[in-house]
């Protein structure tokens, strides 16, 4: 393939250093970079950046959480660069226009995109460099410039080998020429295992969290919070906590009282002194029952929005023979990132500079823009490395807050949460109910299948924030705000929410009759992208019932998916891969079941199959023996990344379909820490068996696609065994 | 005024006896390898060695180690040259080569428990490491890695015992 970057994308050096050559080009192709911003800030401006004494840089765009996007998106200049990855100095790039993600408008890392969206860009920026390199050493050494070989970082003639460095100077004058990207064939080191890039810092603890990268001048802070979202403070009192040891101040800000102090420690020692008195928010008259009750009233009395509405659903229900009928339920969840939430921030009149793990940096900066009351170009963000983000970074609640204690308190703070900080003040997994029916036919075959859910949308919730990133820069603060406040409205009553039936709406399942539909219903616990999203729980639903037909219409669960499926040679391809490999057709041992189950989420098919035992010495306790996991995504950048992206996908799914419920009570979240809200341990990990199907097709999304699976997979394996089908989750091996 | 060893250097903090180990380590030493993920002993994040063995610092006061030895990451590898390969504990070189850590936050305190379960068990079984690594989270879920890697490193510290049998079986096509 033949691509070109043009000359306003392009930028040479001229300005800071005046001894680099810097490459960038927009991915969205709509970046207008005028020459004032390339001079006084070309460098972080660009991607890659070749410096004469041979130093190779990649501004990472995208934010390195632990999905592996450093050495993936580094693996890609390499390739074409022919450099090792390891030879690149990767640093993280600011918040600007040119890594705005092309799909969201936004400069976000997220929806497992990150890979699939830089593909080819990043490529071509790289194999430009490449080759100016060698038509600069061409001129040098006064030959064609087939004669240049370029290889190992360096250029090659006859027995001359020079590194890159040496060509800078002539390279940055030369016009930019049209390149051809290297077939599959040619790859050395796409699609090759290699190591990663960050395993080695973080192997030795010399890694910098955000929850490490606040300047020395920094103070503590701590926030003493309602107990419900959305409270705010009648009165308080601090009952001595202003005295006691390391205290420098408490401030109120809008949601609580925060305490700074010289230590964390201290400050959460004086914290536990405040006796706060709350205005309560109306969610406070909630509990999981009425939560629940007002799912079932929304799904009984509002007709919702169509969201998929193939061939007439009325009249395929009339006309079936027999009719399944089933309601899912899942409750809340929360993420429990291993890093709590944080955020260091340096306040001054005109000035704001913060440093935070955030999924977002440029909602980041919106959220510290309104917070603090400068101009967004008065805001510095700093990006740090993340402890977990799984979608919980995309709201930038901390960042805010940590901006708010600082302007109240006049102080350099670092903002620390505490565990049951995080697992109470999230932005939750949304709960869903859902009906499915289905009809079948005559003949035995399921002929059409209808769908309705209930659940909160979580679109209002990210507009809020996010419509500031989106918006001009120079629109007064107060409409920004008051488009912000449409998010409800818009997303609540006028729109469909796509995550919110995505895996249903969009499946791949060829039904005659398909009529899905979705009722906004939202009790007011916020919520957020929480890994996989609307799949996490669409999949569970999904899968399961498809599993109820294939049982009540006495078909094989594997071969009814097959036909459903027939013109999708992908997820066709998964399916066979997992039943191939756990000899579905084979008979088992008498106590041995499995389940099965396939899903397309971020472009990318999976399929999973559980293989669980049946204890009889253990009071028939159900054990889970092991997963199979076939997965195409495409091309893949690093095989073993994504190996470990499958793992990290099925033990998250485990967490899901095994531990996780957030339970509501008077409107507070009950849940607190790791003792309440378990998560998966390496003594309850099954056996995995994760397949890779082999692909030359672009790639797409590998951090989430696993994670909806393992629950339908294990729900359907646990009905083979018991006969008793579990609609709601977590599920029960008992 | 409390004083401990820490990573082979004398400390001293002029802290409150109570304040937890974890605190001193992060805030008063600046040694940040350490982490913070629950300060109440559930997910392992803060682990380090008392006198060689794993300890949770969120949950021990500065007053429970005067006088006594404290290891964090930073200290694990023998020597202060920590930028070589050659020069990383066994087990951190074992954690690179199987690429274990994903966002890296629980691994400080994954490696600390990890190298005190091989310092008194050399060749430990599935069954043993699940017991020693049962006390850290991994929200990443890189349990299987962690496993095969304790594994390796088991091996470098003793070429001569077979652990191969014990190896999780994960394969990938
Ligand atoms: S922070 Fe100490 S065990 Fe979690
Ligand atoms: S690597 Fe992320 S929590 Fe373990």
């Amino acid at each position: 393939m033949s691509t070109t970057i043009n000359r306003r994308q392009f930028l040479q050096t001229s300005g800071l250093t005046g001894t680099g050559l810097a490459f960038s080009l927009s991915i969205g192709g709509c970046a207008n970079l005028s020459r004032a911003d390339t001079a006084h800030a070309w460098q972080a401006n660009a991607w890659l950046e070749i410096t004469a004494d041979n130093t190779v840089s990649f501004y990472l765009h995208r934010t390195e959480m632990g999905q592996g996007t450093m050495t993936g998106l580094t693996t890609l200049i390499a390739e074409e660069l022919e450099v090792s990855p390891e030879f690149i100095n990767v640093k993280t790039s600011s918040v600007h226009a040119n890594y705005v993600h092309p799909d969201y408008g936004l400069q976000i890392t997220g929806g497992s995109s990150s890979t699939s969206s830089s593909w080819i860009p990043l490529r071509t920026a790289a194999a430009t460099a490449r080759e100016m390199i060698r038509r600069a050493a061409a001129q040098r050494w006064n030959t064609t410039i087939d004669n240049v070989q370029i290889a190992d970082g360096k250029a090659h003639f006859k027995d001359i080998s020079l590194p890159y460095g040496d060509f800078i100077d002539i390279a940055k004058h030369l016009s930019i020429p049209t390149v051809s990207l290297k077939t599959p064939e040619q790859y050395s080191k796409i699609g090759k295992p290699g190591i990663r890039l960050d395993a080695p810092m973080k192997s030795k603890g010399t890694a910098t969290f955000g929850i490490d990268a606040a300047p020395a001048s920094c103070l503590k802070a701590t926030l003493v919070r309602c107990p419900v979202i959305g409270g705010t403070a009648k009165s308080w009192k601090t009952n001595g906590a202003q005295d006691m040891p390391g205290v420098k101040k408490i401030v109120e800000i809008h949601n609580g009282i925060a305490v700074i102090a010289a230590s964390w420690w201290q400050a959460k020692e004086a914290a536990k002194a405040i006796t706060v008195d709350w205005n309560m928010p109306p969610f406070s008259a909630l509990s999981d029952d009425t939560i629940l009750s007002g799912f079932r009233d929304a799904l009984a009395n509002n007709s919702g929005k169509v969201a998929r509405d193939d061939g007439d659903i009325e009249q395929a229900l009339d006309d079936a023979e027999q009719v399944i009928e089933a309601e899912y339920y899942v409750p809340y969840l929360a993420h429990a990132t291993m890093e709590p939430m944080n955020c260091s921030v340096i306040l001054t009149d005109n000035y704001c500079e913060i440093w935070a793990p955030t999924q977002g940096p440029d909602i980041a900066a919106v959220a510290a823009e309104h917070a603090s009351g400068l101009r967004r170009n008065q805001v510095t963000v700093h990006t740090t490395l993340m402890g977990g983000g799984f979608g919980r970074r995309l709201n930038q609640d901390f960042v805010e807050e940590a901006v708010l204690i600082a302007k109240h308190s006049g102080l350099p703070i670092q903002l620390i949460w505490s565990r049951e900080d995080d697992i109470q003040n999230d932005f939750y997994r949304p709960s869903a109910l859902v009906r499915f029916k289905a009809g079948i036919d005559k003949t035995g075959n399921v002929s059409c299948l209808s769908h309705k859910g209930a659940s909160p949308n979580i679109m209002p919730y990210t507009f809020k924030e996010a419509a500031g990133a989106v918006l001009p820069a120079w629109l007064p603060d107060g409409m920004v705000k008051s488009i912000a406040s449409l998010g409800p409205t818009i997303y609540g009553d006028v729109l469909l929410d796509a995550t919110s039936v995505e895996g249903i709406a969009d499946s791949c399942y060829q039904f005659d009759h398909f009529h899905a539909r979705h009722v906004q219903h939202d009790p007011g616990l916020r919520v957020g992208y929480w890994r996989s999203v609307g799949h996490s729980f669409n999949a569970f639903f999904m899968e399961s019932f498809v599993d109820e037909i294939a049982h009540e219409s006495k078909q094989d669960p594997y071969s009814m998916r097959l036909s459903l499926l027939s013109e999708h040679p992908r997820m066709t391809a998964v399916l066979k891969s997992v039943a191939q490999h756990a000899q579905w057709d084979k008979t088992k041992a008498p106590s041995v079941f499995q389940g099965i189950a396939v899903h397309h989420s971020f472009n990318t098919s999976v399929a999973m199959l559980a293989e669980i035992s049946i204890e009889n010495n253990n009071n028939d306790r159900i054990r889970i023996n092991k997963i199979v996991c076939a997965v195409d995504c495409g091309q893949t950048i690093n095989p073993d990344i994504v190996k470990a992206q499958m793992e990290s996908g099925i033990i998250f799914g485990l967490t899901q379909a095994l531990k996780g419920k957030i339970t509501i009570r008077n409107g507070a979240v009950q849940q607190s820490n790791f003792h309440d809200y378990e998560l998966i341990r390496i003594n309850e990990v099954p056996e995995m068996d994760i397949h890779i199907i082999d692909s030359r097709a672009a790639p797409t999304g590998v951090g989430e696609p696993a994670v909806p699976l393992v629950a339908p997979a294990l729900a359907n394996a646990i009905f083979a065994a018991t006969g008793k089908r579990q609609r709601s989750l977590p599920l029960s091996l008992l | 005024m409390i004083t401990f060893s820490l990573n082979g250097k004398e400390f001293s903090a002029d802290a409150d006896p109570f304040m937890p180990l974890l605190w001193v380590i992060r805030d008063l030493a600046q040694l940040q390898g350490t982490k913070f993920g629950c300060g109440q002993g559930l997910c392992g994040a803060c682990t380090v060695h008392l006198d060689g063995a794993a300890i949770r610092s969120c949950i021990t006061p500065l007053n429970a180690i005067e006088g006594r030895h404290i290891t964090t990451i930073e200290g694990l590898s023998s020597s202060s040259d920590n930028t070589t390969p050659s020069h990383d504990h066994p087990v951190q070189q074992a954690w690179i080569k199987n690429n274990v850590p994903q966002c890296g936050y629980c691994q400080s305190g994954q490696i600390m428990s990890a190298s005190a379960l091989l310092a008194t068990n050399a060749a430990p079984t599935d069954e043993e490491i699940t017991r020693a690594m049962s006390g850290n989270i991994c929200r990443c879920g890189t349990y299987p890695r962690i496993r095969q890697a304790i594994h390796d490193a088991a091996k470098t510290l003793t070429p001569n015992i077979d652990t191969e049998h014990f190896q999780s079986d994960l394969t990938s096509e």
